[in-house]
């Protein structure tokens, strides 16, 4: 009986889980000029209209650049940040480390307003700027905490093992210590990409008409309409990060990728 | 003697060296973060703080002063009351609802076997990987007044208008629970999944019935879980902005609507800095709170 | 007619396509205390398990002083478990662990003050009972564990591998204890192990499982002196198990033939020996000796084990062990010709008839 009962209720809750994503997958074929499900008839015309509209292709290419910017640097800084950490001890070590995760635990919509209050008052004219600071910051615990984690399991005996060949610091780092950490740059950087591709809350604030990401143009869309088109758009951006994920998993495992993230 | 002495001398003057080396190319890698840190996070920051003090001008914006009016009214109106009472109620809300939801859940997830308990666990945190805006998205095309469900409600004639799904506070707050319920699962399941070896037989071995096993034995002993689950999830909830703006439609109002409001519509800097320090402590609160109360349970 | 205390019949048990218990059969009666013992895999805590209610035999029926209780739910059939990790709740103190079970039965808090107090004290940890789990050592924790399990007054105790977390010298106190209080409660006890020094301390009957199957069951005694099969021989003995054939000696002596480099004889304490047939004949205590024939073990190997040293030695195919004092086995180089022997005393036939 208990059992039952739990077996149906988990059921229920991954389909309530999983419900609004199978509609728009469905919805995103319909002949409908609504959302319907399940969907009548069969066509790509949602796609086709996509296609043509340049603004969203626009907002595409503008969130593909911007989470590269702020991917090269979110990796670039997290791990040399990570590797001054991995050191021996110094006074601070753990609250600079706490303090470098702030980004993590303060409310983002607090971070965007901040940023956008800021470069308003500097008089900051590219959105760009003020949208890659907030995507790095957003962006950089993670690549800290995951090439972290693998520099603390790294052995350190590799290291001093390189010096005593006489090998120089930034030998020792080129090509010791970043090989042995490879994977899990590699890690930060599908981490990084994602989480910056889908960033809202920050983008909203530090958007304008030089720069509007994906997610706020189908944000802003949606505010108006939602007709099918947006089912395909959400449905190409599913497939994405499914595509991005089901690669990490991969190369590295689910257990990996879910427990660097969690 | 002298000889060995000297050797030992000339090894602690390299070692010397060498973790003055090492101290440099530390402050060299270190530097560059903690000067975008200090540029893109606590100078705005800070800016806001000042500016939480400041006075509301509908020409420049804002006039500095020092004054603690924003704060005081916020603290006294009886509008921002009620918009704080009711982030707060949607906190509560959101975290029962993940605790209900996901309390079997996670248990269903800890007894399976590896296989079907990846699956689950894949499924659970595939909402994950989506868009926050297309997950709201997907409940606006279910719940909305042109939505699925109303669409079938009027098909098969139980309502000749659409019921009212969306644009309410219930509906935020299923909105929400779905985003966090990952959350919530993750935690219960790391406890759950510690909890000692043969507990549950031995409980039922000692003659005690469902409930009590549940009452005395797994309740107390996931407690913990379940505290770092509901803050993680309240501090989500009343920070939360996309969802409740979509979802609620313009008629729910939280902190964080409120905040978008004050910098974007009303351009009122000042009230919306203090919003944000508002919310902040806030989150302060439920963090030492639940440290609290963890304290307690494990003294 | 006296009502025994447990019978089993006829259990099996299916986990999907293994068979994990294969038609088991066994009765005890009030008071005894059996040992399942054999090795990893063999059934032995499938069928704890079953007892206890947490695995289901999908054929077979389980009386418990008189009852069939394989439809009832594990918390209905009244009996105490102690589990190899213990399974304290560890936010209980050591007398809210105890009590726990009697107030799933609902007893009065009087009544469970003085039984917690009293089964605390038996168990010797009346001055502890206010600890928690993981202030208490690996010992106390047992303790603990046995406590609670005892205050219900199940109708048996089940205990599996219940020593098998603690320290050797801190075991064998243990199991001394165990038996003690087992003894002086008369309560029906079951205990799975796969040490058969503990099963040969503690239990009055060993049940010796194997692909689950129970191979043999009798006291220590007949199980030691007595191995039904090759394979309980080789379990329990040390691991000489030979054969040869019997020769007639004259005198009621058996003469056995057919092994290289091995002088051994039987007193002809069994009947139903007919001679020249083949048997399996279990040797302990066998003794080298240097010797020059071409009639000889080679020493193969030796092996320390501290007080005694394992020489192995071998010859056509047969491998035989013997344990010496390390001064001797220094003399025994592998390499070495030797003869072995045995007292008539310590060789046993396997099985109770050859024919």
């Amino acid at each position: 009986m208990g059992k039952f009962f739990l077996n149906i209720s988990t059921f229920l809750v991954l389909f309530w889980l999983l419900g609004p994503l199978i509609v728009i997958v469905g919805g995103s074929f319909t002949e409908t000029p609504q959302v319907i499900f399940p969907p009548e008839g069969f066509t790509l015309k949602w796609y086709e209209q996509l296609m043509g509209r340049s603004d969203f292709l626009e907002s595409f290419i503008d969130s593909l650049v911007l989470a590269s910017i702020a991917t090269t640097f979110a990796v670039f800084l997290g791990t040399i940040t990570a590797v001054g950490l991995s050191h021996e001890k110094f006074v601070g070590r753990e609250v600079f480390r706490a303090f470098l995760m702030s980004p993590l635990i303060l409310p983002t919509i607090v971070t965007g307003v901040a940023l956008f209050q800021f470069s308003r008052i500097i008089g900051l004219s590219s959105n760009l700027v003020g949208l890659a600071i907030g995507h790095t910051l957003i962006t950089l615990p993670y690549v800290i905490r995951t090439v972290g984690a693998a520099l603390v399991n790294l052995d350190p005996a590799l290291a001093e093992a390189a010096e005593s060949l006489g090998a120089r610091p930034s030998r020792v780092l080129l090509q010791v210590i970043m090989p042995a950490i490879a994977p899990a740059i590699l890690v930060s950087v599908i981490f990084a990409f994602i989480i910056s591709f889908d960033q809202v809350t920050i983008s909203i604030f530090l958007t304008g008409p030089d720069i509007m990401t994906l997610p706020i143009r189908i944000y802003t869309y949606i505010e108006f309409a939602i007709d099918p088109m947006v089912a395909a758009v959400s449905t190409l951006l599913i497939l994405f990060s499914y595509i991005l994920i089901v690669g990490l998993e991969k190369i590295f495992g689910l257990g990996r990728v879910f427990g660097g993230k969690s | 003697m002298t000889v060995v002495t000297s050797e030992m001398n000339v090894g602690e003057r390299l070692d010397q060296i060498a973790a003055s080396r090492r101290r440099k190319l530390r402050f060299l890698q270190l530097t560059p973060i903690a000067l975008l840190y200090f540029a893109g996070l606590i100078l705005p920051y800070l800016l806001l703080l000042r500016m939480s003090f400041n006075k509301y001008d509908a020409m420049l914006i804002f006039k500095e002063t020092f004054s603690w009016a924003n704060y005081s009214k916020l603290l006294t109106d009886e509008f921002y009351l009620k918009i704080v009472a009711e982030t707060i109620g949607l906190g509560l809300a959101v975290t029962l609802a993940t605790l209900i939801l996901g309390y079997p859940v996670a248990w269903v997830i800890v007894r399976s076997k590896p296989r079907t308990k990846s699956l689950i666990l894949a499924a659970v945190l595939s909402p994950l990987l989506i868009n926050l805006v297309v997950r709201t998205y997907g409940w606006i095309t279910i719940l909305g007044d042109n939505g699925l469900l109303n669409n079938w409600i009027m098909a098969w004639g139980i309502s000749d208008t659409p019921l009212p799904f969306s644009d309410n506070f219930w509906t935020v707050v299923m909105g929400l629970a779905h985003v966090t319920l990952p959350f919530m699962v993750l935690s219960l399941v790391s406890v759950m999944e510690s909890l000692p070896a043969n507990i549950i037989e031995a409980s039922e071995n000692l003659g005690a019935s469902t409930w009590r096993i549940f009452k005395d034995i797994i309740w107390p002993l996931t407690w913990p879980g379940v505290g770092a689950g509901s803050i993680l999830v309240f501090s989500f909830s009343i920070s939360a902005f996309v969802t409740p703006a979509l979802l609620g439609g313009g008629r729910v109002s939280t902190i964080s609507t409120l905040i978008y409001e004050q910098f974007t519509f009303s351009v009122n800097w000042p009230l919306g800095s203090a919003l944000v320090f508002l919310l902040l402590a806030m989150n302060m609160v439920v963090i030492l709170l639940h440290s609290q109360l963890f304290k307690q349970d494990h003294g | 007619m006296t009502k025994s205390s447990l019978a089993i019949e006829n259990i099996h048990l299916w986990y999907d396509q293994f068979h994990a218990l294969r038609g088991i059969n066994l009765s005890l009666e009030q008071g005894q205390f059996l040992a399942l013992l054999g090795p990893s895999g063999c059934g032995k805590t499938s069928l704890l398990r079953s007892i206890a209610g947490f695995t289901h035999p999908q054929n077979g029926s389980i009386m418990i002083s008189g009852k069939n209780v394989v439809t009832l739910k594990p918390r209905e059939r009244n009996l105490g478990m102690v589990f190899q990790q213990y399974a304290l709740f560890p936010h209980m103190s050591a007398a809210e662990n105890v009590a726990f079970g009697l107030k799933c039965r609902k007893r009065s808090r009087s009544d469970i003050e003085e039984r917690v107090k009293n089964t605390l004290e038996m168990v010797g940890l009346a001055h502890l009972a206010d600890r928690m789990p993981r202030q208490l050592s690996g010992g106390q924790q047992q303790r603990v564990a046995l406590a609670r399990s005892l205050v219900i007054e199940p109708d048996v105790l089940l205990l599996d591998e219940p020593l098998g977390a603690l320290d050797k010298k801190l075991r064998i106190q243990m199991q001394t204890e165990l038996k003690a209080i087992q003894q002086r409660l008369n309560v029906t006890a079951i205990f799975v192990t796969h040490d058969q020094e503990e099963a040969m301390a503690m239990a009055d009957t060993i049940a010796i499982m194997r692909d689950g199957e129970i191979e043999q069951i009798g006291s220590p005694a007949e199980i030691f002196s007595a191995p039904e099969t090759v394979w309980a021989a080789n379990f329990v003995g040390s691991g000489n198990v030979l054969n040869g054939k019997l020769i007639a000696n004259g005198h009621g002596e058996f003469k056995i033939q057919g092994l290289q480099g091995c002088e051994f004889s039987l007193l002809s304490s069994c009947e139903n020996i007919c001679p020249d047939n083949p048997v399996f004949v279990s040797a302990e205590n066998v003794d080298f000796s240097l010797t020059s024939d071409d009639d000889a073990l080679i020493v193969e190997s030796h092996r320390y084990l501290g007080v005694f040293v394992e020489v192995w030695a071998e010859a056509a195919g047969t491998r035989i062990l013997s344990l010496m004092s390390p001064k001797k086995a220094s003399r025994l180089v592998p390499g070495t010709r030797v003869r072995a022997t045995a007292k008539p005393s310590e060789l046993r036939l396997i099985g109770r008839t050859i024919n």
